[in-house]
């Protein structure tokens, strides 16, 4: 009795092991859109006291993950709203803001990536941003929507990214 | 020579520190232990299922809620029933990790509307006896739909355009706040 108790708990494991074996070397593409969002939101992320050099390469980091077409379109209630156009005004912006001197942390909580068909190769998902700036309080919350795509040698890419606000006045 | 306490005790009798530890009977003691850990654990996971801890950020629910202050949200407190007017609510952005902490004032298919700070349903106006910072809002006026409320926050003495208000869908309210 206890062999076969024994048996049965050696096959679990090995189940389990092997379904985690596979999910982690051939992820679904929800994972890796998953994966590069949470990487966009550690990239956006920034150390007050960074150097020239790990600010470029946090730069490069951000870059990265986004196609060259790709449109920021971010207005929050109540504030004044920005759009960058292209990869090149991203890069511009997160320069700067890396040279404000102030050490922010974003983490992007929620993500709510719709299914995406086998070979599709775009993808929407929403998401809360979180941001705060290190030694405050407050934090600002913000409803996203993001819209990505399957690029071959790079894989998930954002190509939009806009605000949305979760009540609706109209 | 025995003392009179061994003298007491009947032979075969246990220890005092076994009976201490585990009862007289010690395979009833392990069953009573065991069900009052389950009903422990259901308890405890129920708890966390049902209430969530939040910080109120933001001053658009001023004054009734400060600002950094705590408040938990009950998710069972409309699995029987609806949400009411004047009920204060969490309002999930796209998920629970972050949510608007807002009063439900207009409720399904009610029309709301704002008139120099009033609020008005169906064109009657409605008393707010929790509001006491007022200014001129304005809005159109908007009609919900039958799985729709209408939600905003207390404080009506910040700029309109600086307030997260609207029309909200039922399935993203998320549960009551509990005081």
């Amino acid at each position: 009795m206890v062999k076969r108790v024994a048996q049965v708990a050696l096959v679990l494991v090995l189940v389990a092991g092997g379904v985690w074996l596979w999910r982690t070397l051939f992820p679904s593409d929800e994972a890796q859109i998953q994966r590069v969002l949470l990487g966009l939101a550690s990239a956006a992320s920034m150390d007050g006291g960074e150097g020239n050099i790990s600010r470029i390469r946090r730069v490069d980091r951000v870059t990265d993950r986004l196609t060259p077409d790709v449109v920021i379109r971010f207005a929050p209630e109540g504030g004044r709203g920005v759009v960058f156009n292209g990869r090149d005004e991203v890069l511009g912006a997160a320069v700067a803001a890396g040279r404000t001197g102030r050490s922010v942390v974003v983490e992007f909580v929620d993500i709510d990536v719709s299914p995406v068909p086998s070979g599709a190769e775009s993808a929407t998902a929403v998401l809360t941003a979180k941001v705060q700036v290190v030694g405050e309080r407050d934090f600002g919350v913000q409803a996203l929507r993001v819209e990505l795509s399957k690029e071959k040698s790079f894989g998930w890419r954002l190509k939009r990214l806009e605000s949305f606000n979760p009540l609706s006045k109209e | 020579m025995d003392t009179s306490e061994n003298a007491l005790e009947p032979p075969g009798a246990p220890s005092w520190w076994r009976v201490a530890l585990v009862g007289r009977r010690p395979r009833a003691t392990a069953i009573r232990s065991a069900i009052l850990l389950v009903l422990g654990l259901i308890l405890v996971g129920l708890s966390i299922l049902v209430v969530k801890p939040v910080r109120v950020s933001g001053i658009s629910m001023e004054p009734t809620y400060h600002n950094g202050s705590f408040n938990f949200i009950n998710r069972a407190a409309y699995w029987w029933s609806e949400p009411k007017r004047g009920d204060v609510v969490g309002y999930s952005f796209t998920g629970q990790h972050a949510m608007l902490f807002k009063r439900i004032i207009g409720l399904p298919g009610e029309t709301v509307q704002l008139r120099e700070g009033r609020v008005f349903i169906d064109g009657e106006l409605l008393e707010e006896p929790y509001l006491v910072h007022r200014i001129r809002w304005n809005t159109k006026p908007v009609t919900m739909k039958a799985d729709e409320y209408y939600l905003i926050g207390d404080n009506r003495g910040m700029p309109q355009e600086n307030h997260d208000f609207g029309r909200g869908s039922r399935r993203k309210i998320v549960g009551k706040a509990s005081w």
